[in-house]
């Protein structure tokens, strides 16, 4: 045996109406967590780095040497 | 019929909210250029790192003294002659290793115009009758190439491997005496070695700690 229930008219407008509120609130709490996503973005900001290298030691200037010593010349029978 | 014409209404408003709320969304989420945070709608972010490195000019005796040590004459020669990275000539002194010669390096960034000096010549340095003190450059790092020291006028006509006798009227070496007029800073390309060829008499005068001293002097080209 088949029972066949009818809907009323105003059951599917009360449904549809349901529909139209969830589909606002879903709407609405998505843009509502985009702009909080806005807000918590970090600030823009410009970043400028110097860096220089300097070396204050300059060596213009270097000197080198060359030596020797000149032994007396020994005497005849001597080591 | 009154029911249905407001279902279909309300159906409308429905679908174009959902359109509307999917058309926002896509719009907000574009603006997003990435994960990192970055926006792309006109206020772009930029760093920059500026980077100076300044010119050095620092040249270094990494061989700073040839030292022949002690000897005399051996009885009977005229003469002894010594010199950076050869033999002991088995003349009168003791000893047993090459002396090496003094070793210039060109240590900064910068190429730069080499100038040479010394104090002494031929016989304020050794004395005695007909000494010999001569002196010669060569570059040993790729010498094929020649790109150590280059000599444009009006560097002095020295050339590489050629022994100068420094006399009293042979002064080549003096506070203008330019041997380079660019000294390479090149790493594969910036030294100098500076040989000596001593030539004692037997009658030089006996004394201990002779000595001549060379100054390198460089300016930035």
């Amino acid at each position: 045996m088949v029972i066949k229930e009818e809907v009323s008219n105003h059951t599917v407008l009360v449904l549809a109406l349901l529909v139209v509120l969830v589909v606002a609130g879903s709407t609405w709490l998505v843009l509502n967590r985009l702009n909080e996503v806005e807000q918590t973005m970090p600030g823009v900001s410009v970043v400028e780095k110097n860096v220089e290298t300097r070396i204050d030691y300059v060596s213009p200037e270097m000197a080198g040497s060359i030596g020797l010593s000149i032994l007396p010349t020994p005497q005849e029978g001597q080591q | 019929m009154n029911v249905q014409k407001t279902l279909v209404i309300v159906l409308l408003i429905t679908m174009s909210l959902s359109l509307l709320g999917t058309y926002s969304s896509l719009q907000r989420i574009s603006g997003l250029k990435s994960l990192t945070g970055a926006w792309e709608n006109g206020t772009t972010t930029r760093g920059s790192v500026n980077l100076t490195i300044s010119q050095l000019v620092n040249i270094n005796f990494t061989q700073d003294r040839v030292n022949f040590g002690a000897g005399f004459v051996t009885p009977g020669l005229a003469a002894c002659q010594l010199e950076t990275n050869t033999a002991n000539p088995s003349c009168g002194w003791t000893y047993t290793t090459p002396r090496s010669a003094l070793t210039l390096e060109n240590q900064g960034n910068a190429n730069v115009k080499l100038n040479l000096s010394n104090l002494n010549y031929s016989q304020s340095f050794i004395g005695g009758t007909n000494p010999g003190y001569a002196w010669s450059w060569n570059d040993p790092e790729n010498d094929a190439l020649q790109n150590t020291c280059a000599r444009a006028a009006p560097v002095n006509v020295i050339n590489e491997d050629t022994f100068v006798n420094i006399s009293a009227t042979n002064e080549v070496l003096n506070s203008s005496s330019q041997i380079c007029s660019m000294f390479n800073a090149s790493d594969s390309n910036d030294v100098i070695n500076i040989s000596f060829r001593l030539l004692i008499p037997s009658d030089a005068v006996a004394e201990t700690g002779k000595f001549d001293t060379w100054t390198a002097t460089v300016v930035a080209v």
